[in-house]
């Protein structure tokens, strides 16, 4: 929590004046003026923070508490994110007037077209082998998705072998979401904040050893993400391969749904479909797929969508 | 009907659009599939054994009066000639005699005319699969005296195509000639053998027809008419005779009578000429009245006779009344001429008293003399005549008899003399055209076209070969496309998702072209465009070397020299095709 507060805290001292200009001028997305002097805890003054909220402003006075015991503050903090130190694939971020970007806000309209009664969802994307953009497309869903300020987002990492939320966002990666699961830190103290007051970040943390399994399947995992759920209105959490581990199986049964990520031209149709089975063996509703690394976007596009025409 | 259409049409539709993806998609293995059997197909094209063409036209011109022989299709006839001619030109024996004359075979591998046996055959069938030869025989235009002929020999060597077709056209003249020599010599056989036996039954003939008028010259005996006419003049002129006769008589008795009355009339005393009459004497007539007179029965005669006149003809008519003219006038001056000289009547002396007497006499009697040679002989004349007349008549009465019989042979002395005529005018054209043919002059053989050493191989054709070599480059690559198609199992379109796993695709998500995805895209480019580069190049340098060793040989020759050299220089043993022109 202290380190995770100390981090915040160089990242607003570190923000000059003007930020705002200056991330507009390097093609960031439009962030909110941080709150200069805020000392208060990074994770309640997300959770204090309702101005983005479909409630509106919040009202003065105490913060009402959540499921998870966060308390609910008036104040806003977000965090800037060093340009350089970014992964490019984060396109919602570095240039989010891209059309892979634009194409990143149709898979948000369909997942709230797919959640009409806009109920609180952790979505676990996956993908069936190994590199198939999973934590990239986790990290530009949720950026498109924070856009607006309609939703609360979370992106957590929760793919304990192979971390990568942290590693693109150019954030340390402990504390993260092993710390909690292990009990030794809350999941406030290890939210990080964003350059979108509605968006925050849970990276996977250090996992010591190799007990993952262990780890996922401990009640904690089930409490963490029921906290994401009641403090977020999506949570998109990065899992790892379903064929590969089975750490997916462990998680997205506490998961809303699964979106799973098949890299076209490359992840053998069998392994897809095995993945595809073994998520609805463990009861996981697959709210769909995404294809990445498609290039040839013009003719399936108008497949794709003939093909739900015609269905 | 309309949603059957619309299905198929989408079906049609997406269709194109696998297509068009696994083109966009599978365009590098295309392209290497088609380079690489591509070029690989226009190297081998180069090792294609080649065909080389040589052809040569030239004109046969037969003289007029060939086609004027009979038996025209018999073996001696020359549209037996132009039907065995393409046999004749490139027939086994023909392509025998050629090789032979090439160098191709040695003289002694064939013997004698006609079929070839086994053993000449299989010499000849080796040559000509060692040289792949082919020959063929091409009647470009034929009229009756001329015959324009294409004569093609193809090999696989250009200069052993063009000394064969070479060998093949002037065998084929020589062969030609000798063959119409052949044909001339036969036929003048048989013309000089027709005329023969026609001779003999036109001589037969004329004996049968002229038997009995031997004596007639010119007479024709189945001319009835004619030999009527003929049978009259001799009677004219017989009656001609005959008053000839009868004159001489009158004036030998005239010169006679007076030879006796006249002394007496010496010894008398001469009277007064007036007193006593004179005494009837036969006085001799004017000569060139006589001469008139006869011509103009000769006339008559002539134009009764020859020109067959009836004696009312206005000509014969005039000719009778000068006739009768000259007769009176010959009667008229017989009596205005005095009986005797006033001075010999009047001398009353004895006859042998008076020279004029004597020489009188001696003037009668020499003029009865003349006329006594003149009966004589007009006796003789008459006798012949009488003679010619009465045979005449008999073979006037006899040629009457057998008239049908006679004309029954005239016309067919007449057919058989036309005949001969004919066959002696064949025969007199056909010596000429012999002579001329001896000659070489008969049947002229022109050359049109000279045949080349080929440059540039007729088969196989470049056309053909990049068709085909294109032909299984494209489908090298479209099996190539197919097979990484059918053994990719990865995901390539959306359709192939929903229809595999049944759930929503919620995008599809280009691929993000970050720093390392482009660094990923330049050493994929580094490596692609290279490799492709070099097939792309190999493809061209093999179709260029597959089209210049057909279009330009030289060219290809020198590229594969160089070739040759640099292989060598690096140690690289490769088999470079030869140009099919080692011989």
């Amino acid at each position: 929590m202290g380190a995770m507060t100390k981090v915040m805290e160089k990242i607003l001292e570190d923000s000059p004046a003007g930020a705002e200009d200056q991330s507009v001028a390097a093609g960031s997305p439009p962030i909110a003026p941080p709150a200069t002097g805020a000392e208060t805890e990074t994770a309640s003054a997300f959770v204090a923070d309702r101005s983005w909220t479909r409630e509106g402003p919040a009202p003065a006075g105490p913060s009402p508490s959540t499921p998870g015991g966060l308390t609910e503050t008036a104040e806003t903090v977000t965090a800037e994110w060093d340009p350089a130190r970014v992964d490019p694939v984060v396109v919602a971020f570095h240039n989010r007037y891209s059309a892979i970007c634009e194409q990143y806000r149709s898979v948000r309209a369909r997942l709230l077209a797919i959640n009409a009664t806009r109920a609180r969802q952790v979505i676990a994307l996956t993908s069936s082998i190994p590199e198939e953009g999973k934590s990239v497309s986790t990290l530009n869903v949720g950026l498109v998705m924070a856009e607006g300020g309609e939703h609360r987002v979370l992106i957590a990492d929760g793919d304990f072998r192979r971390t990568s939320i942290a590693r693109m966002l150019g954030i340390p990666e402990a504390p993260g979401l092993a710390d909690v699961l292990r009990g030794e830190r809350s999941l406030e103290d290890v939210l990080r904040p964003t350059p979108f007051p509605n968006l925050r970040v849970l990276t996977a943390g250090e996992v010591q050893g190799s007990a993952y399994g262990e780890l996922l399947s401990s009640p904690a995992t089930a409490l963490a993400l029921g906290q994401c759920r009641a403090l977020f209105d999506y949570t998109l959490l990065d899992t790892p391969p379903v064929t590969t581990v089975s750490d997916t199986c462990l998680l997205a049964p506490h998961c809303d749904g699964a979106i799973v990520v098949i890299e076209m031209r490359r992840t053998p149709e069998p392994t897809v479909q095995q993945a595809v089975r073994t998520l609805q063996a463990s009861n996981v509703k697959v709210l769909g797929c995404m294809l990445s690394r498609s290039r040839d976007r013009g003719t399936d596009y108008y497949a794709h969508y003939y093909s739900h025409y015609y269905r | 009907m309309a949603n059957q259409q619309a299905q198929a049409f989408e079906d049609l539709r997406n269709t194109i659009n696998e297509c068009t993806r696994i083109v966009r998609h599978r365009w590098r293995l295309g392209l290497i599939g088609l380079s690489v059997v591509s070029s690989a197909a226009f190297w081998f094209s180069q090792y294609l054994p080649r065909e080389y063409t040589a052809t040569t036209l030239f004109e046969r011109r037969d003289d007029v009066v060939l086609q004027n022989l009979i038996h025209a299709n018999s073996p001696y006839g020359f549209e037996h000639l132009k039907t065995t001619m393409a046999l004749d030109m490139t027939g086994s024996r023909a392509l025998a005699k050629a090789a032979v004359a090439v160098g191709l075979l040695p003289g002694d591998t064939f013997n004698g005319d006609g079929a070839l046996s086994d053993r000449e055959r299989s010499a000849l069938d080796q040559v000509l699969a060692r040289y792949s030869v082919r020959s063929a025989m091409k009647l470009v235009d034929s009229t009756t005296s001329l015959d324009t002929i294409s004569l093609r020999c193809d090999t696989n060597d250009p200069q052993v195509a063009r000394q064969l077709v070479v060998a093949l056209r002037d065998n084929s003249m020589a062969a030609t000639r000798e063959r119409i020599r052949e044909i001339l010599g036969g036929t003048r056989e048989f013309f000089v053998g027709e005329i023969a036996r026609l001779q003999k039954q036109v001589a037969e003939t004329d004996d049968t027809l002229r038997k009995g008028v031997d004596d007639l010259p010119g007479a024709d005996p189945t001319d009835l008419v004619s030999l009527g006419n003929r049978l009259e003049t001799l009677r004219t002129q017989r009656n001609g005779t005959y008053q000839h006769k009868a004159d001489l008589d009158a004036q030998i008795a005239a010169r006679e009578q007076f030879l006796v009355a006249a002394p007496g009339l010496y010894a008398v005393p001469p009277e007064s000429p007036t007193s006593a009459p004179a005494a009837p004497q036969a006085v001799p007539s004017d000569p060139s009245l006589e001469r008139a007179i006869e011509a103009v029965q000769a006339q008559i005669v002539e134009l009764v006779t020859l020109k067959r006149m009836t004696m009312e003809h206005p000509a014969v008519r005039s000719l009778l009344e000068r006739l009768t003219a000259l007769e009176e006038l010959r009667g008229t001056l017989a009596e205005q001429t005095p009986p005797a000289g006033p001075a010999a009547v009047a001398k009353p002396r004895g006859a042998a008293s008076y020279p004029e007497w004597s020489m009188q006499q001696m003037r009668v009697e020499l003029e009865l003399d003349a006329l006594r040679r003149q009966i004589a002989i007009t006796d003789g004349q008459l006798n012949e005549a009488d003679a010619r007349l009465q045979r005449f008549e008999t073979l006037y009465n006899r040629l009457l008899n057998n008239s049908d019989e006679l004309r029954q042979l005239h016309d067919q002395r007449g057919k058989g003399v036309t005949e001969l005529n004919e066959w002696q005018q064949h025969l007199a054209r056909l010596e000429r055209v012999l002579a001329a043919e001896s000659g070489e002059r008969g049947t002229q053989f022109t050359l049109i076209e000279e045949p080349q050493d080929a440059v540039r191989p007729v088969r196989p054709r470049v056309a053909s070969i990049f068709a085909v070599c294109s032909g299984l480059g494209l489908a090298a690559a479209a099996l190539l496309a197919a097979l990484a198609e059918l053994f990719d199992r990865s995901f390539r379109s959306v359709g192939q998702v929903t229809r595999s796993l049944g759930i929503p695709v919620l995008e599809c998500i280009s691929v993000i072209f970050t720093p390392r995805e482009r660094r990923r895209a330049l050493i994929s480019r580094l490596i692609w465009t290279p490799t492709l580069a070099v097939l792309l190049l190999s493809l061209a340098a093999s179709a260029g070397l597959a089209y210049a060793s057909i279009e330009l040989p030289g060219l290809h020759q020198r590229a594969l020299q160089r070739m040759d050299r640099a292989l060598s220089a690096v140690g690289a043993a490769v088999v470079l095709p030869d140009t099919g022109r080692a011989s």
